[in-house]
């Protein structure tokens, strides 16, 4: 009897021991994760919609599924709807819409957005909390039909601050040379600015952005043709036009972010994408991808020239956005 | 070899960084000493103006551009708008009338130079660049010929302004760098401190006119030779008989 006994606990303690055993060793994420789409774009002072698709692969039942940003500085935050997701089933799925907002303020790039995710799962009566951490790829736009930046956003007085202590320093030295005649301080301060400056605006990389501006050629920048700003709504004829589009046409915009004219070739492009399946579009920083821009011949004497619109298929290109609802139907095919 | 000569030579020089893209070398980080527009299919070197007016639509603070165009003022001053710049070249070459300076209206290049920064700053546009003659023989025409641009009011425009630059370089020699050019503006800022400089022995000058006579920027160098609008082009050196007139490249300066 006491032996039976001893056995049956025996048996109890080896089962307790089993079941902390593999408790602990299941302490791992038992939920697998993906974005659609992987690498969201979201318009600066605008928001964006991302599916998080998450997938039970345990036996497990996961509870109180949360989301949030990992940095509360970064400049995109995220909300998720619901906000509490209850219980994904084991070997089951389940979403959470994923809201993202980006400040108006936010420049063109690609931020990396670390995203946790925190979740409960109970083995017997042992209970675990995961925190899996994702790393969510977005890429900011400026808005299609952006306002030029404000004049107050481009003053900041401690931003100058140097060069108006440059020009103190060569008040005073000019001051001196006007009333003793004395020319070397003043040149040492030409010096300093020239060296200063240089040094600088090269560690800055001002001088790379010099070279930006050099390479690529705005339309409208130097007179070619007049900047656009206003919604290019496209016309009864071209959205009839657009519905005789045979097969389907992808088309690229080549654009730089401070191009004047881009912001409307991009949105009358998005416009006839929206009236069209047949009809997709991406578009391509011709300042971060400028290689893109060369291998796609958007480049003529040696600068690329934006706004540039590319149809793959045919590798023909339009430059610029004079009559462009029409020649733009002329590179899809169904021009009059 | 004469000073005109090695001018010239110079100049062309100039022309030849201007269109070096014929070369294949695309664009480069350097800052054109003059105005020279990088729009320009064949540019190689960035212009100025256009640069400086960009960087005030972002409200970047300049200071690759500030350190760049004081090297050039101190080296030469305005000397590049004599021996370098491709426009001066051509004002140059239409310099038929050399007629005296006014001097007031002169300074209407400092008024474009600061017309070309508030405009900037103002319409957040790179506006000097849609009425700059140099951009219209540089850029407009050659886009009309490779079929980017069309003849559109900015083109017209365009053309309106390289018309009467034209017509006033036909007038008055050196019409557009005396009186518009905002670079001349710029670098005439650095006249009286330049390395490259003009001195004047005032014991060997008896005052005969002769420099006047030959100076395409209508100055009178014997009394203007650190003029904002002297070019530093070395016509009066040749004209004078005396020597009374030198281009001195040196940091002193005779008293």
């Amino acid at each position: 009897m006491i032996e039976k006994r001893t056995g049956m606990r025996c048996l109890v303690g080896l089962l307790l021991v089993a079941t902390v055993a593999s408790a602990a060793g299941a302490q791992d994420s038992i939920l697998r994760f993906t974005f659609d789409p992987a690498e969201p774009i979201v318009k600066a002072g605008g928001s964006a919609s991302v599916i998080l698709r998450i997938h039970n692969a345990s036996i497990y039942e996961a509870d109180d599924v949360s989301v949030y940003t990992v940095e509360e500085q970064t400049d995109v935050s995220l909300q998720s709807s619901p906000d509490l997701l209850e219980r994904v089933p084991p070997f089951g799925e389940a979403t959470l819409d994923l809201i993202l907002s980006a400040p108006e303020a936010l420049r063109e790039q690609t931020i990396e957005v670390n995203v946790a995710v925190i979740y409960a799962y109970c083995v017997q009566d042992v209970c675990f909390q995961i925190v899996d951490e994702l790393a969510l790829t977005v890429h900011v736009e400026e808005e299609l039909l952006s306002a030029p930046p404000s004049s107050a956003s481009r003053l900041s007085i401690w931003r100058w601050l140097i060069p108006i202590l440059a020009v103190g320093l060569l008040a005073a030295g000019i001051l001196l040379w006007q009333l003793v005649d004395l020319t070397i301080p003043l040149y040492v301060v030409l010096l300093l600015i020239i060296g200063g400056g240089i040094s600088y605006g090269v560690l800055t990389y001002q001088h790379q952005q010099a070279w930006s501006i050099g390479a690529v050629l705005c339309t409208s920048c130097v007179g070619i043709e007049e900047a656009r700003h206003e919604d290019p709504l496209p016309s009864a004829e071209a959205l009839a036009a657009l519905d005789t589009l045979q097969s389907d046409v992808e088309l690229v915009v080549f654009y730089a972010p401070w191009c004047h004219s881009c912001p409307f070739a991009k949105a009358m492009v998005q416009r006839l994408a929206d009236a069209s399946d047949r009809l997709r579009w991406r578009a391509v920083n011709v300042d971060a991808q400028s290689e893109l821009a060369l291998s796609h011949g958007v480049i003529r004497s040696g600068r690329t020239i934006v706004p540039a619109i590319l149809r793959v298929d045919t590798g023909e290109v339009v430059f610029g956005v004079e009559r462009l609802e029409t020649r733009l139907l002329d590179l899809l095919g169904v021009g009059r | 070899m004469k000073l005109w000569q090695v001018r010239r030579i110079s100049q062309g020089f100039g022309v030849l960084l201007g269109v070096f893209g014929i070369t294949g070398i695309g664009m480069t980080h350097l800052i054109f000493p003059g105005l020279h527009c990088y729009a320009c299919p064949l540019a190689v070197t960035i212009c100025p103006i256009g640069l400086m007016q960009n960087l005030v639509v972002f409200g970047v603070v300049p200071y690759f551009w500030l350190g760049v165009i004081v090297a050039y003022g101190l080296v030469a001053g305005r000397g590049f708008c004599g021996w370098f710049c491709p426009f001066g070249t051509l004002n140059d070459l239409l310099a038929f009338r050399k007629v005296r300076i006014h001097r007031l209206a002169s300074y209407s290049k400092f008024v474009v130079l600061l017309a070309t920064i508030v405009f900037a700053w103002v319409f957040a546009d790179t506006m000097f660049c849609k009425v700059c003659p140099a951009a219209s023989i540089e850029a407009s025409i050659p886009y009309l010929f490779l079929k980017v641009a069309t003849v559109n009011r900015p083109f017209l425009i365009h053309m309106a302004s390289l018309g009467a630059t034209l017509i006033g370089m036909v007038l008055i020699a050196r019409f557009w760098c005396r009186y518009l050019c905002p670079m001349g503006a710029l670098l005439g800022l650095f006249n009286r401190v330049s390395l490259l400089h003009l001195s004047l022995d005032t014991d060997r000058c008896t005052g005969c006119l002769a420099c006047s006579a030959s100076c395409p920027m209508g100055l009178k160098p014997h009394l203007e030779y650190d003029d904002h609008n002297c070019i530093k082009c070395g016509e009066c050196q040749e004209a004078c008989a005396l020597d009374a007139l030198t281009l001195t490249f040196s940091a002193k300066r005779r008293p």
